[in-house]
């Protein structure tokens, strides 16, 4: 048996173990079936990442796992695309299964762990399939079968406002849906049976205008799934509402899908897009993530700041993939690869950083009984272990070092850097919009994630449920400190890591000293360095303070109160900590402030009770969404006057179809 | 001299000079302001006696109040080591990456927000509101002026781009608005006038004093010389644009070992000299004033870069 057949039978071994994870769910009100569920779900995380690892690492040509009929005549295929998006799937699914053996049981009240298990096991089985499918057919039944899953683990809760999150999520995942079916018709040639292999030869015999409009469908079926503005609108209200193991796979793994989904069906079927793509990809992914990342400064929940961030990180990738279509079309193949390298290692950064997030957001909503980040803070303190690896998330979030999202981000900028050298007119002036808008975004979001760590873990505790909160148990919170971990070394190994991105970034060592030129992805190799720079740099801190004396004497006191007792009501809001942004962005926000106060005394007018309240005016949903919805149902009501009753008109409707096929087939 | 060397050495000057500065400066703005001013050595007694004093701690603060100090001042000792303020061509110096350079300060300011806030007073909340606000705000401007040292040098890395400093600004004539917008964001970033009062424990105007007003004893000397170091290294760097004369580099002979340390001197006193008159001669901005702040010095660095690229054309 070679090293590949391990690989793929460790492959395939995921496969059957998250389907036979999916049928012992059904069995959910039995503590064995759900112990049978939890360790075939880990079991598949494990052998999912060993063997596409494996298939990486060992850098093994493209592979089938075998024929069926049951899969349409496509084989199951692996290359090094799909291997990758299987290594970022498996390792997000083994964390958050990981978690949710713990989590699902101490939540058994909220879920009915009957339907939540075996969804969430379908809901990964469904994105294998996708990753692993060669065939249309099979890639858009697995491609349903995720969105229906997800569709219904959205609203697991029973909660009014999930089930309106859910519905919206439906209504756009099934827009995407129809909008993927039909450009895929277009690319089998009529056919849903064609594979990717085929693909690339018909698309050549479509016209150029068809040849757009299937263009334009794909990208937006996948740009609305991945979360694109202004396709995201459903991302900030449905990913909070599902359980958080389930919105860590979601987040973490469901938005790579689609991403994955948009660099397969294009590299199959327009190897060189015209460069009228990158520019547009590039400006709506900018824009997307400047409007998303001062959302996630405004919301107040932790998983919506969380939902946010991820349209707002999403946006990035796709700011790198325009970027790179561009510096392509326009002859820098190697930027364009140290692009794309720079958007892999992105990717894999926030797949983790990301899930360890929602996982650390459903321990502290666990431990402190609410997600309202105003209600929360001293948690640091009363969870010292989590709170470590929440900060060390929040900063990889920030894309600050030496974390993998910053060296992606610096991987960016020196690309852009060498394409202003490049002086090619359109190069320069997108150049020129990656350097502001990259350095505008993440000043923003390293505001956002300070804000979304302090107000969480910082200072006096904002409520009873804070107060009371401990350490959550080992289950909840070694996921979250395996992922900050995770996050860390892809910081300081990412050149090490570089080999197994499914681009050729190998011709990228430095061959001159490091920093005289910047030529494609030197930048990867200062990731080492700057890990063990700011290690020692802190140390030094910490030695220096020993070698000058310091007394150790500690006397714990209260915080300086001015004379007055201080409590936590006095303390400075997250609303309030972000009322600058909110002021100096007012122009792009454009909320309303609504105060309402409440007299305490009738005697006297001026001791009262406020409450405030910001309302969002306009708003994609309300400039683009409710009108297309307006338009269909006008389109409804119109078509319903069909539906008159009188049996004459609908024997008329019949003969006048059936003249119409005649014609149409003489 | 080995380049390894050549980093330490510039690491012990500027820590050792960084509290002097702070003295410098502040003689200098009393003797501005009519007042006969603190001795200049007085910072380094300062720091000494906070190093003995006992720590009181807010019992409201956790583990992260503990650690922000010494990763603040391991981001300024960072920022001393990797740019070229007494040496050019150091082992770091392939690190002083302008991204990379960013990144560590921006890792600094965290850490004191994270501070201001875990004392849980409005004092810490209000500074820590006001810093993360003009760190973040002022991130596009210091990448966009970077960028027009990085197109006229042709090198990503700080220490590469000072081969267009000094005379080499008189060849890009274009490259002074950067200089003057990397001034800005350097007043920005290191809490000076017009930005914040560094005098002041007023709560109006507070921004870094408001961050550590609950640090005592050791701590608090820490915080006070990480950002003295700041100072320093950001008046050098500004300095060595200008006028790159007297650097140290692996290839200089004795001589100019010997009056590196005097040249490191001067251009200090002479950049506090000139903060001091700055910071007495204009008024402090208002907080919500200071879009036009961050605007001006992202368009003084833009107007560099976008004459850079077209000097490449032509």
């Amino acid at each position: 048996m070679t090293t590949g057949d391990l690989a793929l039978a460790a492959l395939l071994a995921a496969l059957l173990l998250s389907a036979a994870a999916a049928l012992a769910g059904v069995f959910g009100r039995s503590l064995a079936a759900r112990r049978i569920h939890h360790a075939a779900m880990i079991a598949s995380g494990i052998t999912g990442l060993a063997g596409a690892f494996v298939f990486l690492a060992w850098r093994l040509p493209a592979r089938s796992l075998g024929a069926s009929p049951l899969l349409f005549n496509a084989p199951l295929v692996v290359d090094r695309l799909s291997a990758f998006f299987l290594l970022l799937l498996h390792a997000v699914a083994l964390m958050a299964s990981w978690f949710g053996a713990a989590y699902t049981e101490t939540e058994r009240e909220h879920y009915p762990l009957r339907a939540v298990l075996p969804l969430t096991a379908v809901f990964v089985l469904s994105m294998q399939g996708v990753l692993l499918a060669s065939g249309l057919a099979g890639f858009l039944l697995c491609w349903e079968a995720m969105s229906l899953s997800a569709f219904l683990l959205v609203m697991a809760d029973g909660e009014q406002e999930s089930r309106q999150a859910a519905l919206l999520y439906l209504a756009i995942a099934q827009f995407g849906a129809g909008a993927l079916i039909v450009g895929s018709g277009m690319l089998g040639g009529g056919s849903l049976f064609a594979t990717f292999a085929t693909m690339g030869s018909s698309v050549g015999m479509l016209s150029p205008g068809a040849s757009t409009l299937a263009l334009a469908l794909v990208v937006f079926a996948f740009s609305s799934k991945a979360g694109l503005a202004p396709f995201h609108a459903w991302l900030p209200e449905a990913h909070p509402r599902a359980p958080s193991h389930v919105s860590a796979l979601m987040s973490g793994a469901m938005l790579k899908v689609a991403v994955y989904g948009l660099l397969r069906f294009t590299s199959v079927c327009w190897p060189m897009m015209p460069a009228a793509w990158g520019v547009g990809l590039l400006a709506l992914g900018l824009a997307g993530a400047a409007v998303a990342v001062i959302y996630a400064n405004i919301a107040r929940e932790i998983k919506r700041i969380l939902a946010w961030s991820s349209v707002e990180n999403i946006g990035l990738v796709f700011t790198m993939f325009g970027f790179q279509l561009l510096l392509r079309r326009e002859g820098q193949p190697v930027i364009a690869d140290a692009v794309m390298a720079a958007m892999f290692l992105h990717l894999l950064a926030h797949a983790l950083f990301k899930s360890g997030l929602f996982l650390g957001a459903g321990a502290v909503m666990h431990g402190a009984r609410t997600g309202k980040i105003e209600l929360l803070g001293g948690l640091a303190s009363r969870m010292p272990r989590l709170s470590a690896g929440a900060l060390a998330l929040c900063l990889a979030a920030a894309a600050l070092p030496p974390f993998g999202s910053f060296v992606a981000e610096l991987m960016l900028i020196q690309a852009a850097l060498a394409a202003l050298a490049t002086h090619n007119a359109g190069l320069v002036v997108a150049s020129v919009a990656v350097l502001i808008g990259v350095a505008f975004v993440a000043g923003l979001a390293v505001f956002a994630m300070v804000r979304l760590f302090s107000f969480t873990f910082l200072a006096e505790p904002r409520s009873a449920g804070a107060r009371e909160a401990t350490e959550p148990a080992p289950a909840l919170r070694r996921p979250v400190l395996a992922l900050a971990a995770g996050v860390l070394a892809l910081g300081i190994l990412s050149p090490w890591v570089s080999p197994l991105f499914p681009v050729a970034f190998d011709l990228l060592r430095p061959t001159v000293e490091a920093g005289a030129a910047f030529s494609g992805g030197q930048g990867l190799w200062l990731a080492p360095g700057l890990g063990l720079a700011l290690g020692a740099a802190i140390g030094a801190a910490w030695l220096l303070r020993r070698a000058l004396g310091a007394s150790s004497r500690v006397r714990r006191y209260h915080t300086w109160d001015c004379g007055q007792p201080i409590d936590a009501t006095m303390e400075y809001t997250a609303t309030g900590f972000s009322a600058p942004v909110r002021f100096f962005l007012r122009d792009i926000v454009r909320a309303e402030k609504h105060l309402v106060f409440h007299a305490v005394l009738p005697s006297n007018p001026w001791i009262r009770r406020g409450e405030m309240e910001f309302r969002k005016v306009g708003g994609v949903l309300a400039g683009l969404y409710f009108p297309v919805a307006r338009f269909i149902e006008d389109v409804g009501a119109w078509l319903k006057r069909l539906q008159n009753g009188v049996i004459q008109f609908y024997i008329a409707l019949i003969l006048a179809t059936l003249l119409l096929t005649l014609w149409v087939a003489l | 001299m080995s380049p390894a060397l050549l980093t330490v050495v510039q690491v012990v000057v500027v820590v050792t000079l960084a509290p002097l500065a702070a003295g410098v400066v502040r003689r200098c703005k009393a003797f501005l302001q009519g007042r006969r001013g603190a001795p200049v050595l007085l910072p380094y007694w300062t720091l000494l006696t906070l190093m003995r004093k006992e720590i009181v701690l807010s019992s409201s603060t956790s583990w992260v109040f503990r650690a922000a100090p010494f990763v603040v001042l391991g981001t300024s000792l960072l920022s001393a080591t990797l740019l070229p303020l007494v040496a050019r061509g150091g082992a770091a110096a392939p690190l002083s990456h302008l991204v990379i350079v960013a990144g560590i300060w921006m890792l600094g300011a965290v850490f004191l927000v994270f501070a201001g806030l875990d004392s849980a007073s409005s004092f810490g909340g209000m500074g820590a509101s006001r810093e993360m606000t003009i760190s973040a705000f002022l991130e596009p401007a210091l990448i966009v002026t970077f960028a027009a040292f990085a197109v006229a040098s042709g090198s990503a890395t700080v220490d590469g781009m000072l081969s267009v400093a000094g005379t080499g600004l008189i060849a890009h004539p274009w490259l002074l608005p950067a200089v003057a917008a990397l001034g800005l964001v350097a007043l920005g970033e290191n809490a000076r006038y017009p930005v914040d009062n560094p005098a002041t424990h007023l709560e109006l105007t507070m921004v870094h004093e408001a961050m550590v007003i609950e640090y005592s004893g050791p701590y608090l000397a820490l915080m006070e010389l990480a950002s003295m170091v700041k100072l320093a290294v950001f008046a050098l760097l500004l300095a060595n644009v200008v006028v790159p004369a007297g650097l140290m580099a692996p290839s200089s002979g004795a001589a100019a070992l010997a009056l590196a340390p005097v040249v490191v001197l001067v251009k200090l006193g002479v950049v506090m000299a000139l903060l001091a008159a700055l910071e007495s001669s204009i008024a402090k901005l208002r907080f919500y004033g200071l879009p036009e702040y961050f605007f001006g010095s992202l368009f003084l660095g833009l107007t560099s870069l976008a004459f850079g690229l077209f000097a490449g054309w032509l």
